[in-house]
């Protein structure tokens, strides 16, 4: 035997020797945990006592500490904390012999204490598992519920009376938000709002991602000229009949307004929609103004139309499919009565007949709604319809929308290789900011109790009745939409409309979501300022002879809104 | 020779200031300059910021406004030019007033108070460019003078 061979024989004996005292350890632990009883009454593996929280709306409680203490005794024995869909579980590694006490506590609510006597006890101990009735939590309002209402209703006035842009309003009152919070709550528990962490889980990223992916291919398709040439198109096919010339400038807005979204849409239409109503020798705001009108609302047949469509489909899990399904033909019918009413009110406007204009100025007509690069349009159109493919055949695969916007977007700026650096600009940041900032303060309304306030003040007030349900978003919705920036409305309004939808006996279809959808846009056409698509039209024509006054737009818009609601309504009724 | 100034938004409000502005050039045998000033600032207070290039699409509607001026002043026999810029409109005639050397400059002031710029405002602003640059200023309104400076 040589040398290795010596050290090999030496090695494996070693090793034979070490595999059987490790065999006898582990037989001599498994008979201890067997066979040799400790001093307690019961003893062995995980006991569980489990359970649920909700509050007074049957919402589950998400964030509660839940804590398990002897009765009487300050120790904790072991602590928890309840899940996104209220449900809460503590394991205990033995059973007491007194009773059982559990804390739960969250702020913004009363703290509770739940004793399990012997009773439970032994079954805990029969089973290894004790189920718990539901604990309802009460809402506590103290000094934060104030606080944070006030905050929320004074970004809603910036905003509406324009003393700062929304973005700036946004995190003015986040920042107030969580000052008052860590600053605040270092003195005085009840003055914590919501920690960091907390807030920033209430941001919809597939809402940002989508944003994200849109903008950038709306700048490069709107940069193609393709609307303006439609415009023009329209314009010719008239034949200088303007009422003619309006439908289709409408239903040209409402296309573009549901691919787009209405603000692009208008900056878009109104400097060619201006020039082809000075053309005419008409006075151009009665194109203008039906155009508006009809992109607030175009608007709301796709998921991608309007802000508010993106926030519901993210909130309550509604598709592309659902939204062109549900929407489309209700909102064809809210266009039809639109185009009627507006036909009438102008109607001595389009009886007018201009004498035509030159060679020249139609020539320049001509070249301002030229396409500019008819190779990017292309490119632009297969990817904008492979984007809208995904959307629609993504839900199979519980695809979310957002991917196919950012997976569209990048193919677009690989193959036509734009300049990024307008790219980057292409993208509203300030926009994105606003949202971002906004659903955190939303977030804080909704950690007081605002929303919940509200909700069961209207569960009241619907109690089961579905119908007077629909009626009081489409409507309550629609007038406040007139008056308060529909983004903001809408993300407030979503955990609103979840409470209700969870509540109102047949709701589950989703209506009060499609409610929030027609109200929030069709509320937009009542004032100038009910809408942003309203505003920056207001913006171009304001640097021409022609602007709109805040009264013009009244005569038009007030009765338009009301009565595309009224049809919305009726709409909902059919369809669900 | 000299050379009257006219910015104008076009639309038929602006047609009897445009009217003033023909006659005078075709009385002082002066050239004409139609203007038209577009400010992109007062759009993008009213919401997000813009994607869209905006500020090319006024420039386009200018365009098409002025030709519709320049037409107008050829059927009066009177040939004219235009120029589109964008800014802010009293630093925008500052600059033009100085780089056409214009001697003679048209507003037009809307009686129903509408528009960007007062009447006050546009006042004060002649006033004041009239005795810096020796420029000689008519205000509209309705078709008739309400101010005019000497020079």
């Amino acid at each position: 035997m040589n040398f290795r061979g010596r050290s090999i024989q030496k090695h494996s004996g070693f090793l034979k020797t070490l595999f059987r005292g490790g065999l006898i350890l582990c037989l001599t632990i498994l008979c201890i945990k067997v066979f040799v009883q400790p001093g307690h009454a019961y003893q062995g593996s995980n006991f569980i006592v489990t359970g649920e929280l909700t509050d007074s709306l049957d919402q589950p409680v998400k964030g509660a500490h839940l804590a398990a203490l002897i009765s009487g005794n300050v120790e904790i024995l072991t602590e928890t904390e309840s899940r996104s869909d209220g449900t809460w579980s503590l394991r205990l590694d033995s059973i007491p012999d007194n009773s059982l006490e559990i804390r739960v506590e969250r702020s913004h609510y009363i703290s509770q204490a739940i004793t399990l006597n012997q009773t439970d006890l032994t079954k805990l101990g029969d089973t290894g598992l004790f189920r718990i009735e539901p604990i309802e939590l009460e809402r506590k309002i103290d000094i934060s519920f104030w606080i944070a209402t006030a905050i929320f209703l004074a970004i809603l006035l910036l905003i509406a009376f324009e003393f700062l842009h929304s973005a700036t309003a946004a995190l003015a009152g986040l920042s107030i938000t969580l000052l008052v919070s860590y600053i605040g709550g270092a003195y005085n528990p009840s003055l914590m709002i919501y920690t960091f962490e907390q807030a920033i889980g209430y941001i919809d990223w597939e809402v940002i991602f989508l944003l994200i992916g849109m903008m950038i291919i709306i700048a490069i398709i709107e940069g193609t000229g393709i609307f303006q040439w439609m415009a023009f198109q329209a314009y010719r096919l008239s034949r200088g009949r303007s009422w003619l010339l309006v439908l289709i400038l409408m239903a040209i807005t409402v296309f573009a307004s549901a691919l787009l979204d209405n603000f692009t849409t208008m900056l878009l239409m109104v400097p060619i929609s201006l020039q082809i109503g000075m053309a005419l020798g008409i006075n151009p705001l009665s194109l203008i103004i039906p155009e508006v009108l009809a992109s607030n609302v175009g608007g709301i047949t796709t998921l991608v139309g309007t802000p508010t469509n993106i926030l519901i489909g993210a909130y309550a899990g509604i598709g592309f499919n659902d939204f062109l399904v549900n929407q489309t033909l209700g909102v064809v019918f809210a266009l039809i009565v639109m185009g009627g009413y507006v036909l009438y009110h102008y109607r001595k406007e389009f009886k007018k007949r201009g004498g035509g204009i030159s060679p020249k100025l139609y020539a320049k007509l001509e070249e301002n709604a030229r396409i500019e690069n008819k190779g990017d349009l292309w490119k632009s159109i297969v990817v904008f319809i492979l984007v809208f493919v995904g959307f629609i055949l993504g839900e199979r695969v519980h695809l979310v929308p957002a991917v196919s916007a950012i997976a569209g977007a990048t193919v677009l700026l690989i193959w036509l290789n734009p300049d990024i650096q307008k790219m980057i600009k292409a993208v509203d940041w300030t926009t994105l900011v606003f949202f971002m900032a906004l659903f955190m303060v939303v977030g804080a309304i909704q950690e007081v109790g605002l929303i919940s306030f509200i909700a069961s003040w209207m569960s009241r007030i619907v109690g089961e009745n579905l119908t007077l349900g629909i009626f009081l978003i489409v409507f309550g919705v629609g007038t406040l939409s007139t008056l308060v920036a529909n983004i903001p409305l809408t993300a407030s309004m979503l955990p609103i409309v979840r409470i209700l939808t969870n509540s109102i006996p047949g709701a589950h279809s989703l209506v009060l979501y499609y409610a929030l959808s027609m109200g929030a846009a069709m509320g937009g056409n009542g004032f100038l300022i009910g809408g942003e698509a309203n505003l920056v039209t207001a913006g171009i024509t304001e640097q021409t002879d022609y602007p709109i006054s805040f009264k013009e737009f009244l005569k038009v818009g007030l009765p338009v809104t009301y009565l595309t609601l009224i049809v919305g309504f009726i709409w909902l009724l059919i369809r669900f | 020779m000299t050379t009257i100034l006219c910015p104008t938004r076009g639309g038929k409000e602006s047609h009897p200031n445009q009217d003033f502005a023909i006659e005078l050039a075709k009385e002082r045998g002066a050239d004409l300059l139609f203007m038209y000033v577009s400010n992109i600032q007062l759009i993008s207070r009213s919401g997000p910021p813009i994607v869209v290039d905006i500020a090319e699409e006024l420039d386009e509607l200018g365009d098409f406004l002025l030709l519709m001026a320049q037409e107008r002043a050829e059927n009066f026999g009177v040939p004219a030019n235009s120029t589109v810029r964008r800014g802010i409109f009293s630093k925008v005639l500052r600059e033009v007033i100085l780089e056409k050397k214009i001697s003679t400059v048209v507003l037009g002031s809307s009686s129903k108070g509408a528009g960007i710029v007062s009447f006050e405002r546009l006042q004060e602003l002649s006033e004041g460019l009239s005795k810096e640059m020796d420029v000689e200023f008519f205000i509209l309104q309705d078709g008739k003078v309400v101010f005019h400076t000497e020079v």
